[in-house]
C-alpha cells in the first residue's frame, strides 16, 4: 500500500486511527504535519528490526499497519444505490453518472447539462474556455426526496484543484462503478484543461485491470512527458508499475462548489441559506421591534397613569360618569331660574296700581318655563259715557306696555254687573294678556 | 442556468414573506401604540371634563335637599318651609300627586320629581297681594321648587285673595340612588 505518498503529498485531512497498546477509548488524532512526520520516518522501514527497539516507532509502525486510505474516502455517489441511500452529508457525484468534456458541449436527452464551468485559469474563463458537465438525470430523479442532502460535483473538486495548479499534469481519477473501474483523464496544460476523457475499465480485482490502467497511464506518458501523472484514486490499489506517481485520494473533492441543476427544484444550502438570513434578520427586526414597542409602551403607559392620577375610579366608571355629572348640571340650570317672570309680575302690578279707578282682579301666569308663556290680567274701570270699553282701555294697554316693555294685548273688554259692598253696578271689565318672553 | 433562478425564486419568495411578515410586525406595533394613544387621548379628554365638571356633584347635592328629609307628608311639608315665606298651608291637606325619576337626555340624574297639591293646585295661605308676590318669588327662587304657574285672584272691596301655583313641584336628590348609580356604572 503506497498510502505514505498520499500522506507526503499535502493531504490536510487529519485522521482517527487506533493504536496497538491503547484502550479502546483512546484515540489518536493525527494533523497533516504529524502524519507527514510520521511519512519521514518512514525511512525508518527499511531497517524495521532498529525501528521496532524503538518504542515510539513502533507504535508509529502499527499505526500505519491499522491506517486504511478508506478512512479518509469522502462519500461518493456513483451507482443508483448510492443515490438511493443517501445520507444528510455531504457527497460528491462521480463515476458513469456524471459526464465532463471540453467545450460548450450539449448533453443528450436524459442529461441534465450543468452551468458552464471554467477550463482555464482566470476571472470569466468560463466563456471562452469552458468545460461542460452533464448529469444522468435517472440518477438526480433518486435525489428528490432527499432535499436537505448536500450534493456536489466530483469534477468540480477535480477542476478547481488543477486550475491550481502551475504545472502541466494529466489527472487520473477511478473509482468502482457497477462492477467495473470508472476512470477518467484530464489533461492540463499551460494553464488550461485541453482534455477530458472517460473510460471503463475492468473490475480493480480483476487481473487484466493493473496492464489496462498502466497501458492507459503509459499512453499518456509517453504522449505528454513532460506531464506530472497524478491519480486521485482512493479506492484504487495503483499497479506497482505506476507506484511512482502520486496519488492525492480524494482530496480534490473537497474543493467542490454546491452549484448544481438538478432538473428539479430543489431546496440546497445555497437556496435555504438566503431564507435562513433572512429569517433571522426577521427574528432580529421583530425582537429590535418588540423592544422598542415594549420601551415605547412603557412610556405611554406612565403618560396614561399620569394623566389618570386621582381619577382612576371615576375613568373605570367610563363616560357615563360624564353623562350622570351633564345631566345633573343641565338639571340644576333648568331649576335655578324661575325668579324671573316673578319679577315682571312685580312690573305688571307696580304699572297697574299707578292707574287711578283700576281694580285688578285676577292675575293668572301660565307656561312658567314655556316660551309662550304669558300673564292674563283681568281689570276693572269705572265706565266712562260715550266710550266703548275697547276704546276705554286703550290708554291702560299703552301704558302697561311702556311702563314694563313688553307685548301687551287687550283680550276682551266689555261691562259688567259686579256686586261690591252691598251695591251692583255696571263697570268696564277687560282681560290683558302680557307675554313674558324667556331670557 | 435552472438553478440560479431557483435561487432567485427562493431569495425573492423568502424576502416577499419576509416584506409581508415585517409588515405584520409593523402594523402591529402601530396598531399597538396607536390603541394606547387614543386610551390617552380620551383619559386626557375625561380628565378635562372632569374638571369642568367638579364642581357639579356637590352643586347637585347643594341644590337639591336629598329626599331622606322627606320621609312622610308631614316631613315634607316640614322641608318647604312656607312659614319662611311668608305663607301657609294645612299639610294635613297635602297630596302627592305624582313622584317620578328625572332624566335628562335619557341620562338619568339621581334626582326624584315630588309634585304636591291641596285641591286643584298647591293653594297658599297669605295676607296681602304683596306678601304673595313677595313669598311666590321667594319660593321660586328655591331651584329644588318649581310651579308651572300660578293664579291670584282679588276680591273687590275686601282684603281677601287666593292664590294657587299651577303644577307645585319639589325636586330631591337621592344620595343613596347616586352612589348606587356610580357604582353600578
Amino acid at each position: 500500500m503506497k498510502f505514505p505518498s498520499i500522506l507526503k503529498n499535502g493531504f490536510k485531512k487529519s485522521g482517527k486511527v487506533n493504536i496497538d497498546g491503547l484502550t479502546d477509548s483512546d484515540e489518536v488524532t493525527l494533523s497533516s504535519d504529524q502524519l507527514s512526520t510520521v511519512v519521514d520516518n518512514d525511512t525508518a522501514q527499511n531497517n524495521k528490526k532498529e525501528t521496532e527497539k524503538n518504542d515510539c516507532n513502533g507504535r508509529i509502525n502499527k499505526l500505519l499497519k491499522s491506517f486504511n486510505t478508506s478512512d479518509l474516502k469522502v462519500n461518493k455517489l456513483v451507482e443508483a444505490k448510492d443515490f438511493s441511500d443517501l445520507a444528510l452529508g455531504r457527497s460528491y457525484i462521480i463515476g458513469s453518472s456524471v459526464s465532463a468534456s471540453v467545450g460548450s458541449n450539449p448533453g443528450d436527452e436524459g442529461w441534465i447539462n450543468q452551468p458552464l464551468r471554467s477550463g482555464k485559469k482566470g476571472v470569466g474563463s468560463e466563456r471562452e474556455s469552458p468545460v461542460t458537465i452533464i448529469v444522468n438525470q435517472e440518477y438526480t430523479d433518486l435525489l428528490k426526496n432527499k432535499p436537505l442532502a448536500d450534493v456536489r460535483l466530483g469534477y468540480d473538486g477535480l477542476f478547481k484543484w488543477i486550475l491550481k495548479q502551475d504545472h502541466d499534469l494529466a489527472l487520473f481519477c477511478a473509482c468502482e462503478d457497477s462492477g467495473f473501474t470508472w476512470v477518467c483523464e484530464i489533461l492540463y496544460q499551460g494553464g488550461e484543461i485541453i482534455s477530458i476523457k472517460e473510460r471503463k475499465l475492468h473490475h480493480k480485482h480483476h487481473a487484466i485491470f493493473d496492464t489496462e490502467l498502466t497501458e492507459l497511464v503509459e499512453d499518456v506518458a509517453d504522449r505528454f512527458p513532460d506531464f506530472e501523472i497524478i491519480f486521485s484514486a482512493s479506492e484504487i490499489q495503483l499497479p506497482s508499475s505506476l507506484s511512482d506517481y502520486r496519488n492525492i485520494g480524494d482530496e480534490p473533492f473537497s474543493h467542490a462548489s454546491g452549484i448544481i441543476d438538478f432538473g428539479h427544484f430543489r431546496i440546497t444550502r445555497l437556496t435555504i441559506l438566503p431564507m435562513i438570513f433572512a429569517v433571522l434578520g426577521m427574528v432580529i427586526y421583530a425582537s429590535l421591534s418588540m423592544y422598542n414597542l415594549n420601551v415605547e409602551m412603557q412610556d405611554r403607559v406612565i403618560r396614561f397613569n399620569k394623566t389618570l392620577n386621582g381619577i382612576e375610579s371615576e375613568y373605570e366608571k367610563g363616560s357615563n360618569y360624564i353623562k350622570l355629572l351633564q345631566s345633573q348640571k343641565s338639571l340644576i340650570r333648568t331649576e335655578e331660574n324661575r325668579i324671573e317672570p316673578m319679577n315682571k309680575v312685580r312690573l305688571i302690578l307696580s304699572s297697574l296700581s299707578t292707574i287711578d279707578g283700576l281694580l285688578l282682579e285676577s292675575i293668572i301666569v301660565k307656561d312658567f318655563d314655556d316660551d309662550h308663556r304669558q300673564a292674563t290680567v283681568s281689570i276693572i274701570m269705572m265706565p266712562v259715557e260715550s266710550m266703548m270699553p275697547s276704546d276705554q282701555i286703550v290708554p291702560v294697554v299703552n301704558k302697561l306696555a311702556d311702563d314694563i316693555g313688553l307685548e301687551v294685548g287687550a283680550e276682551k273688554a266689555g261691562i259688567r254687573n259686579i256686586s261690591s259692598l252691598s251695591r251692583t253696578r255696571p263697570l268696564t271689565v277687560a282681560t290683558l294678556t302680557i307675554k313674558i318672553p324667556k331670557v | 442556468m435552472k438553478i440560479i433562478i431557483a435561487i432567485w425564486i427562493a431569495i425573492a419568495t423568502t424576502f416577499y414573506i419576509l416584506y409581508g411578515a415585517l409588515d405584520e410586525v409593523s402594523d402591529y406595533r402601530d396598531t399597538r401604540l396607536k390603541r394606547i394613544d387614543k386610551s390617552i387621548e380620551e383619559a386626557q379628554k375625561f380628565g378635562r371634563q372632569l374638571k369642568s365638571l367638579s364642581r357639579v356633584d356637590p352643586l347637585f347635592s347643594k341644590t337639591f335637599p336629598d329626599i331622606s328629609e322627606a320621609k312622610d307628608i308631614i316631613s315634607l311639608h316640614q322641608v318647604l318651609r312656607l312659614e319662611d315665606d311668608g305663607l301657609l298651608s294645612n299639610p294635613l291637606s297635602l297630596r302627592v300627586n305624582q313622584v317620578e325619576d328625572i332624566e335628562v337626555n335619557g341620562q338619568r340624574t339621581g334626582a326624584q320629581r315630588i309634585c304636591l297639591s291641596n285641591g286643584s293646585g298647591f293653594s297658599l295661605i297669605t295676607n296681602s297681594l304683596d306678601e304673595v308676590i313677595e313669598g311666590a318669588e321667594s319660593l321660586l327662587a328655591r331651584p329644588w321648587i318649581s310651579a308651572a304657574g300660578f293664579r291670584i285672584r282679588l276680591y273687590a272691596g275686601t282684603s281677601e285673595l287666593d292664590f294657587s301655583f299651577d303644577d307645585f313641584c319639589t325636586v330631591f336628590s337621592d344620595r343613596e340612588y347616586i352612589k348606587q348609580l356610580k357604582g353600578d356604572i
